[in-house]
């Protein structure tokens, strides 16, 4: 074997003739897939521009990868490394582009667009925004057959539900083998709850219906919310082991049958595979999902998603090689339009898919054999809805009724971390603090003292007043 | 032979038991995995959570090793890493600390505190980085080999070893005509057997799990190692296991992945193991 420096360099001694070759490290997701350089995505992508699109993986320390100048042509950043690289002059400016990336605007959105401005320049481009839920409680519907239980609407015939699934039998083994709740704690195992006290958890940072900006952590109905957990937790209803089980872990629990009720995403209860695993191993088991309940005074209960704070950045090694840049522009312009972007979605029309009478998507049986991967050139995005229309038709109704939760968007992570607050350290502290309320270790009676150390000596005050800031720059508070 | 008295082999069958139960604790997370790589996932769940011996036989997920995953690649590709890496990492090793024993070697002493200046201070990552990628090795088998070609704590492991060596041996081969080469070849090697195989099965097990390098050096999906490959397939960050577009390697293809990955150095050991025990005693006791 020879000594091989792929060229992976950006702009190295390339020959000015040959075609551009552009390498777009996705990540996410996108990082566990290697499909060959050559397949028709990449291909079709790169004869639409002229340049040949590369699929890499996402470099493992980004921020020597970017020093030494050896980094993707395009790669993903969250906002605090973004922030942190163009203040270290390692991205590229991309201002003087903007009057060509129209066809990029237009599909994102103005304002999505410019999410992705720092310090007055444009920085990156920002992944479209569904700010979409996935998540919801899953209960098993045989168990609460057995019991004689009807669903339950409200926090109260919740707790009925997890006490009846923990002490009475509900699989009728004669074991006291269950417990009425399982998942990964305390998110997104709680995630569904929180809502049902008037807040979409501490944590968060939303706007309000009026607009105004508020903190999670300060929300009235936090202490409450976390009296009701910790009766849970102390009344022996929730699995133990759920701070310490991924939430992948805490599925295989329930569908082995030890708990009646999970927070999951539809994607890990009902995409085929994880249907047929649970199938497999617990035929009788019926999964169903819960609406999040009514608050007290019978408003609808909320559930908080991230703001999906997905940008993708090219690195300053590319100043002065316009040609290179150029086509980046087209990539990320074509991927915008109604073609390209159908071409990441779906593939290609005729062989993945045909275009029916009125616009719509007929997937052919090479979209599921082939289209595993297409996703990894989804350098803008994608309207979710649509895209799972086709890809999960199976699925539809079950995402369909997660989406339907009234939702609540958190923005915390747009914001970028003013100089004093370490995210990391108040996050710890946090974490630490909150298992300990859930739990029942600390009385909820403690929580503003928890609040007022978390503003006082973690500087999160700081952050919130950073975040109001930065959501005007933004133009999110408007 | 001394007839044993009732009290002794009470005390005996109490070690041997207390011993078993020792073994089996190391034994058992081990037969998990291997009877999970044969057990379809489903099975282990409808038994709760894991089996030791296997009701249901599948190879699946050794067929989706060979023909899903990047692991008979990376096979080909840690194969290479250890043995020319083992190979390049002797030859240097025994070298320098051949050397470094002997007294009369110019600059001994500087070249010992420059040694030993390097298992306490490191350059970092980026730097590290910069220098990898300067010398053209980024992105290449190599940077998994050259970095880390030379193990300091190895090199003085066989220089006290070859330090131990009776000097009048080496005077008499001297006087017998043997040159340098020869010396080493003839009569150093054939005593340093078991200090060879044991810093030699150190390199190799350290190649074969190489990692570090990897994941910084070489971004090229092709020529990564096993370690790396298996890496990916055992986890799945948080954002893929709620993406509906991710696949996630089944269990049953994760716990094969991990017998085959581990399977090369376990069935090594064995036969290395006698020298390896009087290997590991060298340099323990000075003279």
């Amino acid at each position: 074997m020879a000594v091989t420096a792929v060229g992976a360099c950006s702009g190295e001694g390339s020959d000015p003739n040959a075609p551009v070759t552009i390498n777009m490290a996705l990540g996410g997701a996108a990082n566990d897939y290697t499909p060959d350089d050559d397949n028709v995505i990449a291909t079709t992508l790169g004869d639409a521009i002229g340049a040949q699109v590369v699929h890499q993986h996402s470099p493992e320390d980004l921020a020597a990868s970017l020093a030494a100048g050896d980094a993707p042509d395009i790669f993903r950043v969250d906002r605090n490394q973004l922030q942190r690289f163009v203040e270290q002059g390692l991205v590229l400016d991309l201002s003087d582009y903007q009057d060509q990336l129209g066809d990029y605007v237009d599909f994102v959105g103005e304002e999505t667009a410019g999410r992705g401005v720092i310090d007055g320049k444009l920085s990156a481009i920002t992944r479209y925004q569904n700010n979409v839920n996935g998540v919801t409680y899953w209960i098993r519907q045989d168990w609460l057959d057995n019991l004689g239980l009807e669903t339950p609407t409200t926090l109260e015939e919740f707790r009925e539900v997890l006490r009846a699934f923990t002490e009475d039998d509900p699989d009728g083994n004669g074991q006291n083998d269950t417990y009425g709740l399982t998942g990964a704690a305390p998110d997104p195992l709680f995630r569904p709850l929180w809502g049902s006290f008037g807040t979409p958890g501490p944590g968060t940072i939303y706007l309000d219906e009026s607009g105004e900006l508020r903190s999670g952590y300060e929300d009235e109905g936090v202490a409450d919310a976390i009296a009701y957990i910790a009766d849970l937790q102390t009344s022996g209803y929730v699995d133990p082991d759920s701070y310490s089980l991924s939430s992948m872990e805490a599925r295989d629990r329930g569908f082995q049958g030890g708990a009646g009720v999970m927070a999951q995403s539809w994607t890990a209860v009902k995409k085929q595979e994880a249907e047929e695993l649970a199938v497999a191993a617990n035929p009788d088991a019926e999964w169903v999902q819960l609406d999040l309940f009514p608050t007290a005074d019978g408003s609808d209960g909320v559930i908080p998603v991230k703001a999906d704070a997905v940008f993708f950045a090219l690195p300053a090694t590319l100043a002065g090689d316009d040609t290179k840049v150029e086509k980046i522009i087209e990539l990320i312009n074509y991927v915008s339009t109604e073609e390209g972007n159908r071409l990441v979605l779906y593939g290609v029309e005729g062989t993945h898919y045909e275009l029916g009478a009125d616009g719509r998507i007929e997937p052919l049986p090479a979209m599921a054999e082939e289209g595993g991967y297409f996703f990894v050139y989804q350098l803008v995005g994608r309207d979710e809805l649509p895209y799972l229309e086709v890809k999960f038709p199976d699925q539809q109704r079950y995402f369909e009724r997660a989406h339907d939760q009234p939702v609540v968007t958190d923005y915390q992570s747009f914001i970028t971390s003013p100089d004093g607050f370490n995210q990391s350290e108040a996050d710890r502290f946090s974490e630490e603090q909150l298992v300990s309320f859930l739990t029942g270790a600390t009385a909820p009676s403690e929580y503003p003292a928890f609040v007022d150390s978390l503003k006082s000596q973690f500087g999160y005050d700081a952050f919130v007043e950073a975040a109001a800031t930065q959501l005007d720059d933004l133009g999110v508070r408007s | 032979m001394v007839k044993r008295s009732g009290g002794d082999r009470t005390f005996d069958t109490v070690i041997l038991v207390l011993l078993l139960a020792v073994g089996l604790f190391a034994l058992v997370p081990l037969l998990i995995v291997v009877s999970a790589s044969f057990t379809p996932y489903s099975e282990v769940l409808a038994n709760g959570g894991y089996v030791l011996i296997p009701k249901k036989f599948t190879l699946e997920g050794y067929i989706a090793i060979w023909t899903q995953t990047r692991i008979p690649r990376a096979m080909l590709i840690s194969t290479f890493v250890t043995v020319v890496g083992t190979a390049l990492n002797m030859v240097l090793s025994t070298g320098l600390a051949w050397a470094l024993s002997r007294k009369e070697m110019p600059g001994r002493t500087v070249i010992l505190l420059a040694l030993v200046f390097t298992t306490v201070f490191n350059a970092g990552i980026i730097p590290t980085y910069l220098i990898v990628k300067a010398t053209g090795l980024l992105n290449s088998v190599w940077a998994m080999i050259i970095p880390g070609a030379v193990s300091v704590f190895n090199v003085f492991i066989m220089k006290t070893f070859f330090e131990g060596l009776p000097g009048e041996l080496i005077e008499s081969a001297r006087l017998d005509g043997a040159g340098e080469l020869r010396l080493l070849a003839r009569i150093v090697f054939p005593l340093a057997v078991p200090v060879l195989l044991t810093i030699g099965l150190f390199y190799a097990v350290n190649n074969w799990n190489t990692f570090f390098a990897a994941i910084f050096y070489v971004r090229d999906t092709a020529l990564q190692p096993l370690q790396v490959v298996l890496r990916d397939l055992l986890t799945t960050s948080i954002e893929a296991e709620s993406s509906p577009d991710s696949v996630t390697p089944t269990v049953t293809l994760r716990m094969a992945a991990v017998v085959i990955t581990a399977l090369p150095m376990i069935v090594v050991y064995p036969f290395i193991q006698k020298h390896f025990q009087k290997g590991v005693l060298i340099g323990s006791v000075k003279s």
